[in-house]
C-alpha cells in the first residue's frame, strides 16, 4: 500500500488525537439513530450494511 | 537491417494512419472501457482509502474494551470493574468511558456523546492537544462540550450558537456550553462526536455515578492477550471483550465487502462488453472481416496481422485505463467523491464533509489493468486469427 501527495501523518494528527482520546476509531456513519453505530458491541449480520439490525431486535420498532 | 527499420517504420505509420481513420469506430470501445474503469477504480479508491485511515488510527486505541452484558446487550459497567482489573498483571493504562446517542427529537437526528474522564492527566494533554490551551481552560471552567463538525452546523442551523440544552432522563434541561468545534480533517470519525467530561455525561444519559460505559485498557505485550481473556473471563460472568484484532478484522472485513460487491458488478459488465467485441468480429459481415481478408489479399502474413491487432488494441487498453484511472483519482481525492461516499458511509443522520486521504494501491490497479487487457485482448485476437486463417477470398465474401 502506498499513500502520497500529501503529509498525511500532518494532515492525519487531529484525527489520531480524537482516536486515542475517545477510544472511538469508528467511522461516523450517517445513519439514522436506531442504526448502531459501528461500536462493535452489537452483534452485525451483515458486514457490508453494519448499520442493518439483527432481525431478532425489534427496540427499532418502538423507537419509530 | 535498414530493411526492417524501414518495414517498422511502414508499420507503424499503417497502425496510426488506421487508428486515426477508424477513429468513430474505436470511440465506442474507448468511452465503455473508461466508464467501467472509472467506476471500479473509484469505489476501490475509496474503499482503501477509508481502510487505510481506519486501520491507522485503530492503533491509537485501547488494546481492550471490556462491558457488562444483560440479556445479550450491552449495559451500564460497574466502576469497581477497574480495582479488579487492574490486579492483573500486564495490564496498563485503565480508563473508563462514559458515551451513547444522543436523539435529538424534533429533527430525528442524533449525536454520539462520549463522557471522558479529564483528571486523567494524559487525557486532558491530549484535549488540550487537540484545542489549545485556551479552549481547555474554557473547556474545564464551566459545564462545557467540544463538538465534530457536522453537529456544530447542526446545532448552528438551529439557533444553537454558544450552548445547547440536552434533556436528561428526568425530564430536567441540562445547558452545556460549546467550547470548540473539532479540526474538519477529524470528520470521518468525530463529524457526529460530542466530547464532554465524564460527569456531565453520566447526568445526560441517566448514569449512576459508579457506572461508567466500558472499561478500556492496554496489555503492551501480545504474547499475553489470550490469557487476559481468560483471567476476565474468569473474574466476570457477565463481560463481553473486545479486542483490538477484532476491530482490525471488522474494519477490513466492512470495506473489502463493500469493495468486493461492485467488484463482481464489474466483472459481469466486463463479460457483456467482452462478449460484444468479440460479436464486432465474429459477425459474418463486419467491416473487420473485411479489412483482415484485403490485408491478406495483399500479401500480409497470420502473424503480421495479428501483431496489427495486437498494437491497436494494446493503444486502445492503455489510453482508456489510463484515463478512467486518472479520472477516477480526480473524482475521489480531488472532488471527495460526491454520491460515491454516501454509499460508503451514509446520509440519514449529520450532513458531513469527508476529505478522502491518497493511497494507492500498485498491486490492486495492476491486477485491475490486466483483469481488463487480457479479456479484452483475447475477445479481439481471437476472432481476428480465425478470419487470418481463413482464404482471403472466403473472407472477404
Amino acid at each position: 500500500m502506498h499513500a502520497y501527495g500529501q503529509n498525511t501523518t500532518a494532515s492525519q494528527k487531529p484525527l489520531l488525537l480524537v482516536a486515542k482520546l475517545t477510544h472511538f476509531t469508528s467511522p461516523a456513519f450517517s445513519s439514522a439513530y436506531y442504526e448502531p453505530r459501528k461500536s462493535l458491541k452489537t452483534h452485525v449480520i451483515n458486514p457490508a450494511y453494519i448499520e442493518m439490525l439483527p432481525i431478532n431486535r425489534m427496540d427499532f420498532v418502538y423507537e419509530k | 537491417m535498414k530493411n526492417k527499420i524501414l518495414r517498422y517504420q511502414a508499420f507503424v505509420y499503417f497502425l496510426t494512419l488506421t487508428l486515426w481513420k477508424q477513429k468513430v469506430k474505436h470511440t465506442a470501445a474507448v468511452f465503455i472501457s473508461i466508464l467501467i474503469i472509472f467506476l471500479l477504480s473509484a469505489v476501490l479508491f475509496v474503499s482503501s482509502s477509508l481502510k487505510q485511515t481506519l486501520l491507522h488510527t485503530v492503533k491509537q486505541q485501547g488494546d481492550f474494551t471490556v462491558t457488562r452484558l444483560k440479556a445479550g446487550y450491552a449495559t451500564q459497567t460497574p466502576s469497581s470493574w477497574i480495582e479488579q482489573i487492574e490486579q492483573i498483571e500486564g495490564v496498563t493504562a485503565l480508563t473508563t468511558r462514559v458515551h451513547g446517542r444522543y436523539f435529538y427529537q424534533p429533527k430525528g437526528k442524533s449525536f454520539l456523546v462520549v463522557g471522558i474522564d479529564f483528571f486523567d492527566e494524559q487525557n486532558s494533554q491530549l484535549l488540550e492537544a487537540l484545542i489549545g490551551k485556551m479552549a481547555l481552560k474554557s473547556f474545564l471552567s464551566q459545564e462545557s462540550m467540544v463538538v465534530g463538525q457536522g453537529v456544530k452546523n447542526f446545532l448552528t442551523a438551529h439557533f444553537y450558537e454558544d450552548t445547547f440544552s440536552f434533556k436528561t432522563p428526568s425530564g430536567a434541561f441540562k445547558e452545556v456550553h460549546i467550547a470548540k468545534q473539532l479540526d474538519e480533517s477529524t470528520n470521518l470519525i468525530a463529524n457526529d462526536m460530542v466530547i464532554m467530561p465524564i460527569a456531565l455525561a453520566r447526568e445526560i444519559f441517566g448514569f449512576d455515578e459508579n457506572e461508567v460505559s466500558d472499561i478500556t485498557f492496554n496489555v503492551p505485550n501480545e504474547a499475553e492477550w489470550d490469557t487476559i481473556i481468560t483471567k476476565l473471563h474468569l473474574l466476570f460472568y457477565d463481560v463481553r471483550i473486545l479486542d483490538k484484532r477484532e476491530i482490525q478484522k471488522g474494519y477490513e472485513n466492512m470495506f473489502n465487502y463493500k469493495g468486493g460487491v461492485f467488484l463482481i458488478l464489474y466483472l459481469v459488465t466486463l463479460l457483456t462488453f467482452m462478449l460484444i467485441l468479440y460479436q464486432r468480429y465474429a459477425m459474418v459481415y463486419s467491416s473487420e472481416r473485411k479489412e483482415i481478408g484485403t490485408l491478406r489479399a495483399v500479401g500480409w502474413s497470420i502473424k503480421e496481422i495479428l501483431l496489427y491487432k495486437f498494437y491497436e488494441n494494446v493503444i486502445i487498453v492503455v489510453v482508456s485505463f489510463t484515463v478512467g484511472v486518472l479520472l477516477a483519482y480526480g473524482y475521489v481525492f480531488l472532488a471527495n467523491a460526491p454520491f460515491l461516499k454516501a454509499i460508503f458511509l451514509g446520509n440519514a443522520n449529520l450532513s458531513y464533509t469527508v476529505g478522502f486521504t491518497p493511497v494507492l494501491e500498485l498491486g490492486l490497479l495492476g491486477s485491475l489493468f490486466l483483469l481488463y487487457a487480457i479479456p479484452f485482448l483475447v475477445a479481439v485476437l481471437i476472432p481476428a486469427w480465425k478470419i487470418a486463417v481463413t482464404p482471403p477470398k472466403e473472407a472477404m465474401q
